[in-house]
């Protein structure tokens, strides 16, 4: 047993960080720091700055163009970016669609869609929720009926991030209503939002910003060639997409950077009060969670595949809840000037954080429904 | 990285698990455990050891507590065992006769004593608590204050001048009051500096030890919560049909998991060279352990109704230890 990284990890981590304070652009590295707002070219510059690199997507294979890391240095990888206050590499393209693409996109797909996935020059949205499907996602009534060469797809989609940036959506659609089991007659569609008939309407949450979108398809004809997999399969490539989503959603780094700015706001003769008690407290559950999260990755490194992600999940977006709330009290008056995304920065973003990361335990599999994970999966009950 | 036991920790941890599950508590486990050498374990081999490190304490802590076994381990060979491993001199061959149990040795920590150096030696006065398993050793390591400053000692226990009140601890363990009136101590371990640190590692070990019995307990408690949960019928049906019910086995489990992990991590951190990353490794693992024994505990309690509160159960006793390890952690 042993915590400590190899020197060949240890050679891999200085050189990334080494490459992250070369390229990463100071005015995206403030925008990070300070909790604000990405315009999309902090995000879109990076990724391609990453990829020129061949980082840009972690978790995928040398065969898919990818790196080929190990689990161990996938986490060095992102540790290094929370670190140095650097983007992610988009999610909807690099951990969700991607690893997709690559298990079961046709080889016309993959041709089509990994390098420009790779280099954010499709960016993604994810079309899966809809105003009656959220936690019980396969209730989804979206519907794509066949015409010829391409289905006509009807119906709504809510919760698209960025969407309202994106070029593509993958989508789960119903294609066929009569299935025995409501997951059995759903399939998985890459639909071009530029397409005739789709209607992007932005949604403001509470924090001010305009993340999430509602998308309205309205007779969108998709070209059957567009469609991953089997018709009516799609249950399973979507279950393979959420498990990826909840991998390494923990985020630990980027709640240490949260407590760093708790210290920092603290001072040296607040350490010792109620405040600094309590960064303690989180950052002691963080270190538990931080070996939490290895021993995770030892396990899916020796091939088993671990339930207890479920546990990152939970722990992960609690921990990131308390230390944004925290930064919250901390920062106090001054942080009570609010701005909507658009109108400029107010001095702190501390609430709009705060705000932000309520749905953090919603969104990705909600806390409750990773509870009932466990209770079937883990504990046999 | 990794998170593998050696083949040879794997089947440690297969005897000790067997070894506390067969055995009942008292002195004839206690010797058991010498004949098995787990007491040996963490001592050099030049000096009847085996020279084993904190991973073997930890294996062997946690296989007790998943037991519900009560021994003399934590105190005697986490803390004072430490203690003799790390003074620059020990008496002679009483590290020895540790590792072999045939002398038993206890910690006495808690508790107010004044020593002095006379011309006969280091004499005490004062009194100590709750010093775990004192009935029965053979030496106590007594820590005590000449003026402000620490010194550690090694006192016999049939010494004149030592009286002993037995009795429990909540958590069934065998605990005793020390009283010491012109005691002279056998030998002197530490003084100063030297003594604080070694207080300080005894402390560390000892959480170490208690974090991974902790662990134990939680599984046991989590087992058999399991068990009631998917055999108690009411209503017409398993309460683990209730949602409610099994969302709390469900944060029992994340409990025990960040547990488990701080447990790992006080074996990697508890020899780390460096005494301020061992310092706040420890306090973290105290935080952590701490909050989910209580978690554990209590919501362990709650969903085996009232069976769960009763002296019969184990679920409660091991609730009364989890809680006493609670204690104990916050107190650093």
């Amino acid at each position: 047993m042993d915590l400590s990284f190899s020197p060949q990890d240890i050679a891999f981590r200085d050189e990334v960080r080494a490459f992250i304070a070369r390229e990463l652009s100071p005015e995206t590295r403030r925008r990070v720091e300070e909790g604000r707002a990405l315009t999309k070219a902090d995000v879109v510059d990076w990724q391609r700055t990453l990829n020129a690199r061949g980082w840009a997507t972690p978790s995928w294979p040398t065969s898919a163009g990818g790196p080929g890391w190990s689990a161990v240095q996938r986490y060095i990888f992102m540790d290094e970016l929370y670190a140095a206050r650097a983007p992610e590499p988009l999610s909807f393209n690099v951990s969700m669609i991607g690893p997709v693409l690559i298990e079961y996109g046709s080889p016309d797909q993959k041709d089509r869609f990994l390098k420009p996935t790779a280099n954010l020059d499709i960016w993604w949205a994810q079309g899966f929720s809809e105003p009656g499907a959220g936690s019980d996602l396969a209730a989804l009534s979206t519907t794509a009926v066949r015409d010829g060469d391409h289905y006509v797809v009807n119906g709504q989609k809510l919760w698209q991030g960025m969407a309202h940036r994106a070029d593509w959506m993958f989508t789960l659609v119903r294609t066929d209503p009569a299935a025995p089991k409501k997951q059995g007659g759903i399939s998985f569609l890459l639909i071009d939002l530029t397409s005739p008939g789709i209607t992007i309407r932005p949604i403001i949450t509470i924090d001010g910003r305009h993340e999430v979108n509602e998308v309205f398809l309205d007779d969108v004809r998709v070209p059957v060639a567009d469609r991953i997999g089997e018709e009516n399969q799609g249950w399973t490539y979507a279950k393979y997409l959420l498990s990826n989503e909840r991998t390494g959603i923990a985020r630990i780094g980027m709640t240490r950077r949260v407590l760093a700015r708790v210290r920092d706001a603290l001072g040296a003769s607040g350490a010792d009060g109620r405040y600094g008690r309590e960064a303690d407290a989180i950052e002691a559950e963080l270190k538990a969670l931080e070996i939490t999260q290895l021993r995770v990755l030892a396990a899916q490194a020796a091939g088993q595949t671990d339930p207890r992600s479920s546990i990152l999940k939970i722990k992960g977006t609690e921990l990131r809840q308390a230390a944004s709330e925290l930064l919250m009290r901390v920062v106090g008056p001054a942080g009570l000037e609010f701005v909507y995304e658009g109108e400029g920065e107010a001095p702190f973003e501390a609430a709009s954080n705060y705000f932000t990361l309520r749905a953090a335990s919603i969104y990705g599999g909600a806390s409750e429904v990773q509870k009932n994970i466990i209770a079937s999966s883990v504990l046999g009950l | 990285m990794n998170f593998d036991l050696t083949e040879d920790q794997a089947m440690l941890k297969d005897s000790t698990e067997r070894l506390f599950a067969e055995a009942a508590d008292g002195d004839d486990l206690w010797a058991r455990m010498a004949e098995m050498g787990l007491l040996a374990a963490p001592f050099a081999e030049d000096e009847g050891g085996l020279g084993l490190g904190p991973v073997e304490t930890m294996i062997v802590a946690e296989a007790m507590g998943r037991a519900q076994a009560v021994t003399p381990y934590a105190g005697a060979i986490a803390a004072a065992g430490t203690v003799l491993r790390l003074a620059d001199r020990a008496p002679e061959g009483l590290i020895v006769a540790v590792a072999s149990g045939e002398r038993r040795v206890a910690w006495a920590g808690d508790g107010d004593v004044a020593t002095t150096a006379a011309g006969d030696g280091w004499r005490l006065a004062g009194r100590k608590i709750n010093v775990d398993h004192a009935a029965g050793a053979d030496v106590f390591v007594v820590t005590a204050l000449d003026g402000t400053s620490p010194v550690v000692l090694v006192v016999a226990a049939d010494a004149t001048g030592l009286t002993r009140r037995d009795y429990r601890l909540f958590d069934e363990a065998a605990a005793s009051e020390l009283r010491f009136e012109g005691v002279v101590a056998q030998s002197v371990l530490a003084q100063g500096e030297a003594a604080a640190n070694l207080i300080a590692r005894a402390g560390e070990h000892h959480a170490a030890a208690r974090a991974a019995e902790a662990v134990g307990l939680m599984q046991a408690v989590l087992d058999a919560t399991l068990e009631h949960l998917k055999t108690r019928r009411q209503f017409g049906v398993t309460l683990s049909s209730f949602q409610a019910l099994r969302h709390k086995a469900a944060d029992m489990l994340v409990a025990l998991e960040q547990a488990r992990s701080m447990a790992m991590f006080a074996a990697l951190s508890v020899d780390d060279p460096d005494a301020d990353v061992r310092r706040k490794a420890l306090s973290q693992v105290r935080s952590v352990v701490g909050k989910a024994a209580r978690l554990v505990g209590q919501t362990g309690v709650q969903l085996h109704g009232g069976i769960g509160v009763t002296e019969e159960h184990p679920v409660g006793r091991a609730f009364r230890r989890l809680t006493l390890i609670d204690l104990e952690m916050e107190r650093g």
